[in-house]
């Protein structure tokens, strides 16, 4: 059984108060594949994010991830699978050392602590963090953090890996030594950005949200650059390929 | 509220991150020599203050070992004193009777009442010492290795979690509030009570998200614990020698001052 497809069929997400988060969204993302995402604020992209474990269930339609359908009666499964990194890393840093903290989600699988710690270890070496192990997480950077909560996902060695805003509040070096941490990940991604020339340099492939729909699905750089497509999703052209950016290439 | 008392606790576990001989004990041995030390406070007898003296010893010594500056530690014991002070109000109004104490008539209550204080103090501080020497987390998991049922461990690792939590949100609280209101005219009972209300709203969000987080990585209502480890000599002869520190302070005459004032306010 391949858990390397993860398929959106018609999903429509209504919350509680009535906002419809998610309008009729189809999609498929494929092993190995590197898809961004994009929106205007309150466009869905979060929402959408949430509902690739299970976080949130759809009102209508449905998720899978391989051949399980995502439902309260496959999340233990479906979690082992796609890997989910939350936007500020003190949401998902709460263990008293790094170390442990990376080594919850194998801990949760079953794993003993030595095989546990081991894993954890691999993991934080993977992101440049295993000086930081014994560090309790609230006493590192931001950039530090972030590496440690993308470490703690990895240490759970899932097919899918969706980040949430990664480099949202890290400066210019956290945000480059991220980009060539990702680039090096050979698991299929979904980045949800508002910074679109992460995207252009991460995800050949992007998705366009509006208000919880599907706007544009293809080939990034082509639909990045198209300045009508940005004005209809509420964004502006990355900097890379605006004559603000004086179309340098991507911006490092 | 005092979101410093707060966030100075959750200093205590980045103080538990040291590498002194203290803090490489087992946690399961300082846990023993804790309760051994609040065993030996709460046995001395109501009006005897002059015998608590020398167990002060005892949390100084070890916050010696453990590289901290005892006093600045120690002095974070005081939200204790709140607790002994409700629970004592009443000893003066409801133990009349008089003792000398230094050539001065007082009332046993009185007395009593400083001794639950000085209990309260010292219990506290000596959990402070264990806390930054080990981590809150390792403490809970050792009370698990001594038969605490799991549930009540795992609570104890969860509150201690959302204490942390809520003095982050109430810093971040208190800050806005400060930076905007630099003159502190607008403090009072009512913007008190909205933030409070508005501290609860944000920590019950932020520790929904952080559950969401545990789930996302495996999490079935149960947090994994430490494995127990063999103890070393070194583990052996700290719960021998603590324990013997702890009966001295407790029986012997140390502190001569403190045994002839002792014998000077037998009611």
């Amino acid at each position: 059984m391949s858990h390397h497809r993860l398929v959106f069929d018609r999903v429509s997400y209504r919350y509680p108060d009535g906002t419809l988060a998610l309008d009729g969204l189809s999609f498929e993302l494929h092993h190995g594949d590197s898809v961004g995402l994009v929106g205007a604020n309150g466009s869905g992209k979060s929402t959408l994010l949430s509902h690739l474990n299970g976080l949130l269930l759809p009102s209508q339609g449905s998720v899978s991830v391989g051949d399980l359908p995502v439902g309260p009666g496959t999340l233990a499964q479906v979690r082992q699978h796609v890997g989910l990194v939350f936007q500020d890393p003190d949401d998902q840093l709460f263990m008293p050392t790094a170390l442990e903290d990376v080594a919850f989600g194998p801990r949760n699988q079953g794993m003993t602590q030595a095989q546990a710690e081991a894993a954890a270890m691999e993991a934080l070496r993977s992101v440049g963090a295993e000086a930081l192990a014994a560090r309790p997480p609230q006493h590192l950077s931001l950039g530090q953090r972030s590496a440690v909560a993308i470490a703690a996902v990895l240490a759970g060695c899932p097919d899918f890996l969706a980040l949430d805003e990664p480099a949202a509040r890290l400066d210019p070096r956290a945000r480059r030594r991220l980009i060539t941490l990702l680039h090096g990940f050979k698991h299929s991604k979904l980045v949800a950005s508002h910074d679109l020339d992460l995207v252009l340099e991460l995800c050949p492939r992007v998705l366009v949200l509006k208000e919880g729909r599907l706007l544009a699905d293809g080939d990034s750089r082509r639909l990045l650059s198209d300045p009508d497509l940005m004005q209809a999703a509420g964004l502006e052209l990355p900097l890379s390929v605006s004559p603000r950016g004086m179309g340098a290439g991507p911006v490092i | 509220m005092n979101a410093g008392a707060w966030s100075g606790l959750q200093e205590l576990d980045r103080l538990a991150a040291g590498h002194s001989w203290l803090h490489r004990l087992d946690p399961l041995v300082k846990l023993l020599l804790g309760l051994g030390f609040a065993v030996a406070v709460v046995s001395v007898p109501k009006y005897a203050l002059p015998s608590l003296a020398p167990l002060l010893m005892v949390p100084v010594l070890m916050a010696a070992l453990a590289g901290f500056e005892p006093l600045p530690l120690l002095a974070r014991a005081w939200p204790a004193a709140g607790v002994a002070l409700m629970l004592g109000a009443f000893n003066p109004l409801l133990d009349p009777q008089r003792v000398d104490v230094a050539g001065c008539q007082v009332s046993a209550g009185w007395l009593s009442l400083a001794v639950m204080l000085a209990k309260a103090l010292l219990v506290a501080g000596m959990a402070l010492v264990l806390v930054a020497s080990s981590g809150f987390a390792r403490l809970a998991d050792s009370l698990g290795s001594l038969g605490a049922p799991h549930i009540f461990v795992q609570q104890l690792q969860l509150l201690w979690r959302y204490a942390g939590l809520l003095a982050e949100e109430s810093d971040r609280l208190k800050r806005a509030r400060d930076l905007r209101d630099p003159l502190a005219r607008a403090r009072g009972p009512r913007l008190a009570a909205r933030l409070i209300g508005g501290l609860l709203a944000r920590s019950l969000a932020r520790a929904e998200r952080i559950h969401q987080a545990m789930l996302c990585r495996g999490f079935r209502g149960s947090l994994p614990g430490a494995a127990l480890r063999p103890w070393g000599p070194q583990d052996w002869a700290a719960l021998a020698g603590g324990c013997g520190l702890i009966g001295a302070c407790r029986f012997l005459p140390l502190v001569p001052w403190a045994q002839q004032a002792l014998e000077r306010i037998q009611p």
